[in-house]
Order: structure tokens, then sequence, then C-alpha cells
């Protein structure tokens, strides 16, 4: 699957290179590291250069041969996540058109878990409006368009009720994929509950409510 | 002002100028910005529990989460630019999410089984808490809360398939 054609990719900005050698590509490899941990331990906005410089062992001449800015490094970062979540996060149906919700939950706590940090960034940086607002919101959008197509679809033949709002509930089903896994992921808020069982627990509330005999 | 410039961008002068107060008057209040968002924020914690303790239904629960974060709004914004971790905004969060958490349980135990209230009572918590974010920020249609709440309360008890 391709990334929306509105969303610019990451190039490298003006005057600055993607590494060529294979030391200059272990050095750039470094910097893009340290980012990530920086980010995730102080945070997007109390970040500097400096920072992201001194954990990698460089100059910060160094990350500005291959980064602009702060932003661009983060920029760098999210594409390669915007592109795994383009690709892994789709909301499938089975042969039925009924939603699969269990792997996809899983699949979206794995993306958290391995990216922790550059979703702890990006959520700090969601307000105010900034361009990563944009790319979040695109993201999170093409969820509610793909949600509510599914329930369009179900509501066709009779599977999901007529009464139900197919644009409300689509918000409130992607809201039940994105806050749980980053309350658990990201904030560490609920570490008792496993990764099957909140799989288990959002499949559960979309195929039959919390309310049916089990 | 934090819902119309973000908590960054709301300066303590411009702050204390809208309430008709000097900056030296705010800090004989507060001892900073931070300490002023932990207020505001307990303020709304306060009015979102009393909303949800009030409340004698689940539906009715969550129409008043979501108006009680209306009435917050630049609270609820803020709230998502300090979410940094080991912060005390971050503690002041978690502890709000148990507390709403424990209060919808009271009516997620007459639907669900006693094993997975505490479980599905969290989700529903969560739930409730981000469309109320997404909401707060302008990136839904302000729909009635009691046409969101239904929907929701209908999810619980008969999720997404069924005639």
């Amino acid at each position: 699957m391709t990334p929306i054609a509105s969303q610019a990719r990451w190039s490298p900005a003006a005057g600055r290179s993607l590494a060529s050698s294979s030391r200059g590509r272990r050095t750039r490899d470094k910097v893009l590291e340290s980012a990530i941990v920086v980010f995730g331990e102080r945070g997007f906005k109390a970040s500097t250069v400096l920072d992201i410089a001194n954990h990698a062992g460089t100059a910060s001449g160094t990350v500005y041969q291959y980064f602009e800015d702060k932003n661009d490094l983060f920029r760098c970062l999210l594409q390669d996540l915007t592109d795994r979540l383009y690709q892994e996060t789709r909301m499938p149906v089975d042969t039925n058109g009924r939603l699969v919700a269990r792997e996809s939950v899983l699949a979206y706590l794995r993306l958290y878990r391995d990216h922790a940090s550059i979703f702890r960034a990006w959520w700090e940086l969601l307000e105010p409006r900034t361009e990563f607002t944009e790319s979040w919101l695109a993201l999170h959008n093409r969820s509610v368009g793909q949600m509510v197509a599914v329930i369009n679809d179900g509501k066709k033949w009779g599977a999901i009720r007529q009464s139900l709002n197919p644009e409300i509930t689509a918000e409130l089903i992607v809201a039940a994929f994105e806050r749980p896994v980053y309350v658990k992921d990201v904030l560490g808020w609920s570490n008792e509950i496993t990764d099957e069982e909140l799989a288990g627990l959002i499949s559960q509330l979309l195929e039959e409510g919390f309310a049916a005999p089990i | 002002m934090f819902d119309e410039r973000g908590y960054s961008g709301a300066r303590l002068t411009d702050i204390s100028a809208r309430a008709g107060l000097t900056t030296g008057a705010f800090y004989r209040h507060f001892s900073s910005k931070s300490d002023f968002f932990a207020a505001l924020f307990t303020e709304y914690g306060q009015d979102l529990i009393c909303a949800l303790d009030a409340a004698s239904s689940l539906s009715m629960q969550i129409e008043g989460w979501l108006l009680a974060a209306r009435q917050h709004r630049g609270v609820v914004r803020a709230t998502q630019e300090v979410a940094r971790i080991g912060t005390g905004e971050d503690k002041l969060r978690s502890q709000l999410r148990a507390q709403c958490a424990l209060l919808l349980s009271k009516h997620m135990e007459e639907l669900v089984d006693p094993s997975m209230v505490s479980m599905s009572s969290e989700l529903v918590a969560d739930v409730v808490a981000q469309y109320a974010l997404i909401e707060s920020a302008g990136w839904v249609p302000m729909r009635e809360a009691q046409a969101v709440a239904t929907e929701l309360d209908c999810l619980i008890r008969r999720g997404l398939y069924g005639p």
C-alpha cells in the first residue's frame, strides 16, 4: 500500500545528504538512534540537536550535515513509522465482511512498543497544530474512513443494525484502537493487562459487545 | 487561553491580563504555569467525577463526560501537550483515568461478567477520553453529546453486529 499522495515523502533538506560512505551511514544511523533515545527520554520540545549529538558521540556539525534541524530529524524518523503504519494497521475484514480486530490490535501494540519514543514525541506534538499533527490526522482519518466503509457495507447486507450512525461509531472504534494502545505502550498506565487480553477485549467490543453471554 | 493558543503558546502575562490581574497578582495565587495548569486540571477532574457520579446509567455517564470535557475544553486540549511521562501532570492524568474507570464500573457491573468489569471499564474510559480529546481539538464536528453516548452505549451492549 502506498502512502497517500498529499503527504510529501521525507528527503534530505537542501545542502544535506544521505551518507554515501559506509562510515557515514553508520554515523547517520547512530544520530537517528540517538534522536529516538533523546526524544523518548526528554520529550520532543525539551530535546536539542546538541543533546542528540552528545548522545551519539559526534559534533552537532555532523548532525547538521545530514539534517536541517530537530524537526527535520523527527520528520525522517516519522517517515519510516508512517510507512509501516499504512502497511500494517489496516482495518481487516473476513470473507463475510466482518471486522477482524484482534490481529490489527496486536499489530498496533507491536508497532507502538517498537517505536514508543517516536509515538510519545508525536502525540506530544499534536497540539498546537503542526505538520506532525497533519500526518497523524491523515492516518487517523484514513482509519475512520475505512471503518465507515466497513459499517456501510455491513448495513447494506443487514449484518449491522440500521439505526447505527456510521460516522460516530467509526470514530469511537478508531478511538478504541488508538488510545488503549497508547496508554499501555507509551504512557505505561495499564501494564497489568496483557497484549492478548487487550486485543481480545477490543475484538469482543466490536463483535458482540461486552454484555453478550460468553 | 489554553483553548485559543495551546499550553506553551499561552503566556502568563496574557492569562493574567485576561483575568484582569497583574502578573505579580497571578504569582500570589500560583507558583508557576504548571501549578496553574494543575489547578485547572483538578477543577476539570472534580467536575468530571461529579458528572460520572451523578449519572444514573452508563449512557448518561458518557454524555456527562463529554459535556464536562466541553466545559473545560482548553484544559483537555492542553493535557495532550503536557503529556510527558514522569511529570506531575502525567500523574494527575493517570489518577483521573483510574477514578473515572472506577466510576464507570458501577454501571458496567450491571452488564459485564465480573471478571471483566475492571478491564472493560478502563477501555471505555480510554475511548471516551480519546473522543473528548479529538473533539476538543476540533478534528470532528461538534455532535450531540447524547448521540455519541447512545452509539457507544449500544456498542458496549451489543457490539457492531446484529439486527
